[in-house]
């Protein structure tokens, strides 16, 4: 008997646990018959005994309820969800692709984690990443690359290539990832998925490990905007165990939002006359359509943004730094077996830190630079001064603009190993996204159909600080727009 | 003193390398430092153009929240009545320890 078709979204899922296509227990068995196949390698851990308990406790719901959904109490019931493997889910082991906690069992849930799980979502997993997030195009896994979904020659894009990887193979509906400097957007566009980074404090960080914690945000992959939204709508609100956690800040309602009379902003500092064929042509289009729905198109200079990169490959490899000081085998992860021979305690730490990749060697080195004695005035709080000018400009532009509109990445996901013999060509892939972390403003990529090589674009709308309701709403009618138009 | 880094002049990317390890507390492979001098000399060399920005009497934004007060909570424990085996979880997860202890290597 061939299986019915697997959902595509929270409301079909619904509609086929109520018509009983699907129970709670036999998508989450379709969805981790899937996961286990690995094709995409974006599975690092699977949690299969503890998803079809939470099954099966759903379908008890379920049956109680004479089969209909607890849409109120449960807006995600049943959903198929995946994990970054940055963020922690209890006692399941939690690696962030790196070889020094390989072996780590995290004793505690991430508050996005007991959100998701309370609101019904089913964990089925743990996803594949860039070693503790840092990298664009998932090569960075000390378990292996990611590969593209549909071009296993390319990159998902990074850090969370796994997170988007899954959805956009249906091995899992929706996911979670986290965001520094694009490693939700990124991959989402490369991937063809709908990601999303909140405004900076509305989704708690407690359980996600800490790359940049100015930076840092966790936001959701899905097929669909409303799906996106319902997600942050679980996740969001103040949490008292991050104290950098906003308060009234849980996601409200998406409006439904008129598009005459909007004034989209065209940042000219992150312009589209130098990206590919397939980006120019998406950025082409939407703006095409959005003029003929009324919107007015406003060209905005943001004049420091040049420097994004800068400021951010300063600032974030600081904090990363600090951040990743912990991982010393004393308290959690794993030892060097010549360890034992260490001299002094610093010796001792130095040997276990040697288990980390190149890419978080890099950086911590860069970090430890910009915080030294004698030059940490001119590299690290220089750039927190230039990353101030960077963020007023932006909030400058939001007093003469709705929304900001510019391409996620200058191309369509690249081929794996092309960019990784230079460091700094992978970091400058990062220009459109940074602005939007050093901000702390809410951003998306949407995605807007595929390039000459059937690549998947992704198109970024930015919104001010706390908007992200009308965020969703500008992106939704977008998406309604795309889907009239196809 | 040990833990300050040499002027740019004084040192070689080499040398520079592996004062940073040092401080990073990172044991690194003759042939990471090979690799790594290049690569790091390139990138700080990129970001250095912050240098010629004219941040005049901006204050430095250290968070994303930039201003905005964080808000404390209680100093009170989460699960205040579990917390004997909170701190076994927490010492299962050391590689080694005791019953109170994380255990390393000798290092008198």
């Amino acid at each position: 008997m061939t299986e019915a078709k697997l959902p595509h979204t929270l409301s079909e899922l619904h509609r086929d646990f109520e018509s009983g296509v699907w129970t709670p227990v036999s998508i989450t068995e379709a969805f981790l018959a899937r996961a286990k196949r690995n094709r995409l390698n974006a599975w690092l851990t699977l949690c299969e005994e503890r998803a079809l308990s939470q099954a099966k406790q759903l379908q008890q719901i379920l049956v109680a309820r004479g089969g209909r959904v607890p849409r109120d109490s449960h807006p995600l019931f049943g959903a198929p969800t995946g994990v970054k493997d940055n963020i922690a889910v209890a006692d399941i082991r939690m690696t962030c692709a790196s070889r020094i906690l390989d072996n780590y069992i995290t004793p505690y849930s991430a508050t996005v984690v007991e959100k998701l799980e309370n609101a019904g979502a089913i964990t089925l997993g743990k996803l594949n990443l860039d070693e503790f997030a840092m990298g664009g195009s998932n090569e960075n896994s000390a378990f292996g690359r990611v590969l593209h979904p549909t071009h296993p020659d390319r990159v998902p894009g990074g850090s969370s290539g796994g997170s988007a990887a899954a959805v956009a193979a249906q091995e899992c509906l929706i996911s979670l990832g986290s965001d520094t400097g694009g490693s939700i957007r990124l991959p989402a566009s490369y991937c063809g998925v709908v990601g999303m980074k909140p405004t900076y404090g509305r989704v708690s960080r407690f359980g996600l490990v800490a790359f940049a914690s100015s930076l840092d945000q966790i936001g959701p992959f899905a097929n669909t905007v409303d799906d996106a939204a319902r997600v942050l709508q679980v996740i969001s609100g103040f949490d008292r165990f991050d104290s950098t956690s906003t308060s009234n800040s849980s996601v409200g309602l998406v409006p439904s939002l008129s598009l005459k009379g909007l004034r989209v902003g065209l940042p000219t500092d992150l312009g589209f006359e130098n990206v590919s064929l397939g980006v120019k042509s998406a950025m082409t289009q939407v703006l095409d359509l959005l003029k003929r729905a009324g919107v007015t198109v406003v060209p905005v200079e943001l004049p420091y943004v040049r420097h994004a990169i800068a400021v951010y490959y300063l600032i974030a490899v600081s904090e990363a730094s600090s951040n990743l000081s912990r991982f010393d085998g004393v308290r959690f992860g794993a030892r060097v077996e010549g360890a034992r021979g260490a001299q002094s305690l610093e010796a001792f730490h130095a040997e276990n830190r040697s288990l980390f990749g190149p890419e978080v060697k890099r950086r911590i080195l860069l970090g430890t630079f910009a915080l030294s004695s004698g030059y940490s005035e001119e590299y690290f709080l220089r750039a927190a001064r230039v990353r101030k000018l960077i963020s007023d400009d932006i909030n400058a532009a939001f007093s003469h603009v709705d929304v900001l509109l510019s391409p996620i990445s200058v191309s369509t996901a690249f081929k794996a190993g092309e960019k990784t013999q230079d460091p700094l060509q992978m970091y400058l892939n990062d220009l459109y996204t940074i602005p939007a972390n050093l901000a702390g403003i809410p951003a998306m990529s949407l995605p807007w159909g595929r390039d000459s090589d059937q690549l998947p674009v992704g198109v970024q709308i930015m919104a001010p600080p706390g908007h992200d309701e009308k965020l969703l709403g500008f992106a939704q009618t977008l998406e309604n727009l795309r889907e009239q138009a196809e | 003193m040990e833990n300050q880094l040499p002027p740019a002049h004084q040192s070689s990317p080499e040398e520079r390398v592996r004062r940073l390890a040092l401080l990073a507390r990172i044991k690194l492979s003759d042939e990471e430092v090979r690799a790594f001098a290049p690569q790091l000399e390139t990138i700080l060399k990129h970001v250095s153009e912050i240098q010629h920005v004219d941040v005049g009497d901006v204050r430095p934004m250290l968070s994303a929240l930039d201003g905005r007060d964080a808000e404390s909570r209680a100093d009170s424990p989460r699960n205040a009545d579990d917390q004997v085996n909170q701190s076994q979880r927490t010492l299962q997860c050391a590689p080694e320890s005791s019953a109170d202890s994380f255990v390393v290597p000798p290092v008198l």
